[in-house]
């Protein structure tokens, strides 16, 4: 009872901080920011129903995560193609200046929707890698893949951004 | 190890990202020394991490608020807050993906889908709905595509009469297998509001009913086989006036 109850209250105590990645994530498993913000709440609830399931003491971003990958997955993914396109595009965004100046964050921005518009299984094993450090083997696991299409799906990103944002730089 | 060992991209990207698990990363390494052309396509596989990382510090920054997961005051007394949250949690799923969930979702009275609007409706925060702001003709569009799931061809004018209320965003959502819309709505005092309407067989036409639902204003009424619920926040008088207004005009 004690260790469910540990597990509850971590679950509850870390949602909140964990709560602006999580919703990072749900846009670029959903490639939409309507659908992320649905996304990013059925998780919440979802992590919460289930908290005696997380272990104390492990990744709670790990498991939070996994959840959202399942639900994306399993169940919300269906309704998403069922109810067509329509949604706020990711270029709607609004994205706040940032501190660097105008001219860096038009590149970061130019960065994150060439990102964004790559297919979702390439888009959701970057993010995973590259944005949130996870190693291969980790993000195999909660993509619930082999490590090798960790490593297609890397490789295939890596090498069409190289030519992509190359090109730019190229010409501008 | 040979020195004409080819390597995949697979295990060049392995390389770059230092994953020695994966592979032997010194066998590279000195593959790379011996041949221009494993060279120039490592070059082609070559990715500023770092300025991936900042990129996507945007989204962080454009992150909406985390959901309240334990509204204040709106606990049933019978109830703990995590069977309070199961609930919610519950009613809230099986509305997002359409399926039956249980006790929750049985019987068909026109009762049990205002109950489940109600219990989602309570998971909205005004940060849920802040950060949308629509073109015009994006909104009409999108408010026409959605309307058209349930047979009904709502207009922007209609759906922006009621002053008090600011519109932000159409959604189909199911309910026991039938198109349920959702039109969400943020109050002058940045409360979240919603209009949900569904398609009945044999609701006869009712006049605005108003009553508190899970903590929140709402109206409920039935018009032409439809049947409306408005709910939201804690002004009564809004959410009647607002009532008023689209049974006479929708």
């Amino acid at each position: 009872m004690l260790g469910q109850k540990n597990s509850h209250s971590e679950v509850k105590r870390g949602l909140k901080p964990l709560f602006p990645r999580l919703w990072r994530y749900c846009v670029s498993l959903t490639g939409s920011v309507d659908r992320a913000d649905d996304l990013a709440q059925a998780v919440c609830l979802r992590a919460i129903e289930r908290a005696e399931q997380f272990e104390v003491g492990t990744k709670l971003d790990r498991w939070v995560f996994t959840i959202a990958q399942r639900l994306w997955i399993n169940e919300l993914r269906k309704q998403a193609v069922r109810q067509g396109g329509g949604l706020a595009p990711i270029e709607e965004i609004e994205i706040p200046d940032s501190k660097a100046g105008p001219d860096s964050n038009l590149l970061a921005r130019e960065v994150l929707l060439k990102v964004l518009a790559l297919p979702e299984a390439q888009r959701v094993t970057v993010m995973l890698v590259y944005v949130e450090g996870y190693s291969y083997k980790e993000a195999s696991n909660m993509l619930d893949i082999p490590i090798g299409t960790v490593m297609s799906r890397l490789s295939a990103a890596r090498s069409k951004l190289a030519r992509q944002l190359n090109d730019e730089s190229d010409t501008g | 190890m040979s020195d004409h060992q080819t390597y995949s991209d697979e295990e060049l990207t392995a390389y770059l990202d230092g994953e020695s698990d994966t592979v032997v990363l010194a066998d590279i390494e000195h593959a790379l020394k011996q041949d221009s052309t494993l060279r120039a396509r490592l070059e082609g596989l070559s990715l500023d991490k770092q300025k991936l990382k900042q990129a996507f510090e945007l989204l962080l920054d454009a992150a909406p608020d985390a959901p309240d997961l334990e509204p204040a005051g709106e606990l049933p007394v019978d109830r703990t807050v995590f069977g309070f949250l199961h609930l919610v949690a519950a009613a809230a799923v099986a509305l997002m993906i359409g399926v039956g969930a249980g006790l929750l979702m049985t019987g068909d009275r026109a009762g049990d889908w205002r109950d489940n609007v109600a219990a989602y409706q309570a998971l909205y925060a005004n940060g849920t709905l802040a950060h949308i702001k629509q073109p015009e003709e994006a909104a009409s569009a999108e408010l026409a595509r959605v309307s058209s799931a349930i047979g009904k061809d709502l207009d922007l004018s209609v759906i922006n009469a009621p002053d008090q209320l600011d519109y932000k965003r159409a959604q189909i959502l199911h309910f026991q297998g039938k198109p349920l819309i959702q039109l969400a709505f943020l109050s002058k005092v940045g409360e979240p509001v919603a209009l949900c309407v569904i398609q009945l067989d044999d609701t006869a036409n009712s006049k605005p009913v108003f009553q508190e639902m899970q903590g929140m204003q709402a109206a409920s009424w039935a018009k032409d086989g439809y049947a409306y619920l408005l709910i939201g926040g804690d002004d009564p008088e809004l959410i009647e006036s607002a009532a008023e207004e689209y049974s006479k005009r929708i």
